[in-house]
């Protein structure tokens, strides 16, 4: 990865994107996704990938499903209604930080 | 060569993280499933076989993984307490905290007898614990990364009496003097009890429905 620090705060923003265009998505999936998205310049690791899953589970932005897959229990993620909301929240408020990066560091250049 | 690992190779890599002292069975699941993906993964691009895509994996990921692990378990210690703050935070719980404090307020006056705040509440302590060693039974072989949690907060608790009560052996007019502090802190005992009830029997319904124990 480029630069991890820089991609560290934006780590459960990604996640709340990715289940909530793709549904529902085990852990393995979301750094595959991401990796493959990033064109592997963003590899999630699993220290930081179940850790924030697990803290948005308790935050109640995400519920779980075990299904039987491939002869082992797999756990899938899924955004519940509270998630769904947060998500749209999320990632306003990533688009207004990306914005006002943009203008510090390149002021004549928009994504706008 | 099927990339789909047998059920023999899922028991494998479950056995090692066993042995690797990864005890919580709700995270292991997910580490195994992980682990799974990445072989079968190796095994579909570089044609090799089980045995060397997991020596390979473990050589690059052992340290973390335990390293991880640690932290979790670490972490794992109070996380009781954060999953009983939103249930506490619950009109319904406030309102068990509010009426408490009323009816601890006014029970002398009431009775004409002081409350049996000591009996009260070491009762109620022994009744959760009692709760928690006899409905944790079917899963005594399978340890659960949040009825662990919760375990913290009953050995938190019985600490947290022990001090108070030893503490009001050293000062009998303790409660003479500061019966506000003492009802305030029954009162929030009772709430925070009854909501550690709610949460360990959500939580053990959680596990039941999704790891299908009986």
């Amino acid at each position: 990865m480029a630069n991890s620090k820089l991609y560290k705060g934006s780590l459960n923003t990604i996640i709340l994107k990715l289940l909530d265009e793709q549904g529902k998505m085990y852990g393995y999936e979301i750094t595959q996704k991401v990796k493959a998205l990033t064109k592997g310049e963003l590899k999630i690791t699993e220290g930081a990938l179940y850790p924030a899953l697990h803290k948005l589970e308790a935050e109640g932005l995400l519920e779980v499903e075990v299904a039987k897959v491939d002869n082992r229990l797999r756990k899938y993620y899924k955004l519940t209604e509270q998630g769904e909301k947060e998500t749209v929240n999320r990632l306003a408020e990533l688009e207004d930080f990306i914005r006002s990066m943009q203008q510090l560091v390149n002021p004549k250049w928009s994504i706008s | 060569m099927s990339s789909v690992l047998t059920k023999e190779e899922i028991i494998f890599i479950d056995t090692y993280l066993i042995n690797t002292d990864i005890q919580f069975i709700d995270v292991r699941m997910e580490m195994v499933d992980h682990i799974a993906s990445t072989i079968e993964q190796k095994i579909k691009t570089k044609n090799t076989s089980f045995y060397l895509a997991f020596k390979a994996y473990m050589i690059e990921n052992k340290k973390e993984l335990e390293k991880n692990y640690k932290q979790q378990k670490k972490k794992n210690q109070l996380n009781g307490f954060k999953l009983l703050w939103p249930v506490l935070k619950k009109p319904g719980m406030v309102f068990l905290f509010i009426i408490s404090l009323v009816l601890l307020h006014n029970f002398e006056s009431f009775t004409g007898n002081e409350f049996p705040y000591i009996a009260v509440m070491w009762s109620y302590f022994i009744f959760i614990a009692t709760v928690y060693f006899i409905f944790s039974i079917p899963f005594k072989k399978n340890r659960f990364s949040n009825l662990e949690a919760l375990s913290w907060v009953i050995f938190v608790w019985h600490y947290v009496l022990m001090l108070i009560f030893n503490y009001n052996n050293l000062q009998p007019t303790f409660y003479a003097q500061l019966p506000w502090l003492i009802n305030l802190f029954t009162a929030f005992f009772i709430s925070f009890c009854t909501a550690w009830l709610f949460t360990f029997f959500k939580q053990r319904k959680h596990y039941k429905q999704k790891f299908r124990i009986e």
